[in-house]
């Protein structure tokens, strides 16, 4: 179909290559060539184990390390930084997620050495910037061999917005880049606190919800077996539960339970301990034991989930709806599908109660993450960078 | 492709819209433009020439019209053939005008002698850069649903 365009507009000076990118040497020329492009969006699973076995050997060269778990579009960075000599330049259009994620850190690296990054554009997801595809896009310009003292930044909310990349965007010192992995946070800062707000963070740690492994077994309904009351626990096991509470959590009557045992089963009095001992040796039988996050839970205590204490405030994290901020009323534990809000101070009931109300109210998605598919996360330190009013603002009566 | 589908007279890829497609852009002249094909298109072109008819006029006509209009008559095409799910399985993304003009302005503006565009299957007047003096443009293709 390329080959078909150039025919019809009968263009000079064009070659069309079938043949893998990633590695094709391109010959030496007088001046200087640009690589633009929009590289394939596949996942490493659906890489060979040939061609990561090529990013690790292209990163290698640069003094650089790659993840197994980069996409492809990571290794198009990296085959333009190999390829591109100096004053070469670039501009790739890809999915934004590796401004932030672990995986992400090889184009984050060459932008800050090598492959010289030159600024970033990155479009919301309700720009839909790739047909219906509600995900972060982001446009990467960079010039090969120059590491920048600085990178611009420019945040685009609407398609049609999209104007010259040459100059737009706001520059983020070289130091304060390589400070953290998570490079979308300078987009979203270009909006600042307002005057008279704080981070959340100031506030509150925002802690994820404990892990089961196996909600199959650790999360259970009233009456459904014979452990001692001490051991379960009324928690939020699931994010509805939390969008139909409300602004609080009054009641616990139609909440799960989670089998939260103790690590050391001596604290249990001798009839707690034989019925739990009873179900921990049921759990084993069924291979709990054996699972990931069990086998790796300390001092062997395969069966000790660990619940964190009651959160005051909790916190839906993954929706195509702003987060829900519920007020805890009645010491619901949470797992993985919630995060915790807990204090650094203590504050009185009607300080937490405003603050709910005011994150309710005032929390967009534009300000989480957003992947393919429109679900938006916001992880923990995301969540602690959210603007909240400043806390004598929350003491006034 | 699935390597036991067999080419026969007027299909030379398991969906006979695609091999609709192929004839239409080699009887737009892909064959004869950007330079020496691989083996893979070879095959395509031979088996295309020997088992299908031409390209309709009107339709040639019409798709070289909407070409040299700015338009991307094939790509517009080949998306519908393949829904966004199967596009994805290959990480397919099609970038749409909006954001590939900044782009190519942007690289542009640096008057570069040579432009490498990987993966591109699409190509559309008003991105391109003016006549001459061209950059040579290399464009790789991801041609799946190449023998």
């Amino acid at each position: 179909m390329t080959r078909a365009g150039f025919a019809a507009l009968k263009l000079p000076n064009v070659e069309v290559l079938n043949t893998d990118f990633i590695r094709l040497r391109s010959p030496r020329i007088n001046g200087v060539t640009a690589f633009i492009g929009n590289p394939p969006y596949l996942r490493h699973h659906a890489l060979s184990p040939a061609t990561k076995a090529w990013a690790q050997k292209a990163a290698e060269k640069l003094g650089l390390k790659v993840s197994g778990l980069a996409g492809l579009h990571a290794y198009f960075f990296l085959a333009a930084a190999g390829n591109g000599r100096a004053g070469d330049i670039g501009c790739y259009v890809t999915s934004g997620e590796w401004l932030d994620v672990n995986y992400g850190a090889i184009v984050r690296d060459l932008l800050l050495d090598g492959l010289g990054g030159e600024s970033i554009h990155v479009l919301a997801p309700e720009s839909l910037p790739f047909q219906k595809t509600a995900t972060t896009a982001a446009i990467t310009c960079f010039r090969v061999k120059k590491p920048p003292e600085a990178i611009r930044f420019q945040s685009i909310t609407t398609v049609a917005d999209l104007a010259s990349l040459a100059d737009s965007g706001e520059p983020v010192a070289r130091y304060r880049l390589l400070e953290t992995g998570r490079w979308s946070t300078f987009v979203r800062t270009r909006n600042a606190i307002p005057e008279g707000f704080i981070e959340l963070g100031e506030l509150c740690r925002v802690h994820r919800g404990s892990v089961t492994g196996s909600n199959r077994t650790w999360v259970t309904l009233p009456g459904a077996n014979d452990l001692p009351e001490s051991v379960l626990f009324p928690s939020i096991t699931r994010a509805r539960e939390l969008f139909a509470a409300g602004a609080e959590l009054a009641s616990a009557e139609q909440l799960r339970l989670v089998i939260d045992l103790p690590a050391d089963l001596d604290e249990l009095d001798v009839g707690d301990r034989k019925q739990v001992e009873k179900f921990i040796a049921s759990a084993r039988r069924a291979g709990v034991r054996k699972g990931y996050i069990a086998s790796h839970r300390p001092k062997g205590a395969w069966w000790a989930i660990g619940l964190r204490a009651p959160a005051p405030m909790l916190a839906t994290y993954m929706a195509r709806r702003p987060p829900a901020f519920v007020r805890n009323l009645v010491g619901a534990r949470h797992i993985n599908i919630a995060h915790g809000l807990y204090p650094r101070e203590e504050l009185p009931e009607d300080a937490l109660t405003k603050l709910a109300a005011c994150l309710r109210t005032s929390i967009t998605l534009a300000q989480g993450r957003t992947y393919a598919g429109g679900l938006t996360k916001f992880e923990p330190r995301e969540m602690e960078r959210l603007p909240v009013p400043a806390l004598d603002s929350l003491l006034r009566s | 492709m699935p390597s036991a589908f067999v080419a026969e007279p007027g299909s030379i890829t398991p969906d006979p819209r695609e091999s609709s497609l192929v004839r239409l852009a080699i009887d737009l002249g892909a064959a004869d433009a950007g330079g020496p094909l691989s083996a893979a298109e070879a095959r395509l072109v031979t088996r295309a020439n020997r088992l299908m008819a031409s390209t309709p006029r009107t339709r040639l006509a019409t798709a070289r019209r909407a070409l040299r209009a700015g338009l991307d008559p094939l790509g517009d095409e080949f998306c519908a053939i393949r829904t966004p799910s199967a596009r994805r399985e290959s990480g397919a993304i099609y970038t749409p005008p909006a954001l590939v003009q900044p782009m190519v302005d942007w690289v542009m503006d640096e008057s570069p002698a040579r432009v490498i565009d990987p993966p591109a299957v699409d190509v559309s007047s008003s991105t391109l850069p003016a006549a001459s003096p061209a950059p040579i443009w290399w464009r790789w293709t991801s041609t799946r649903w190449l023998p």
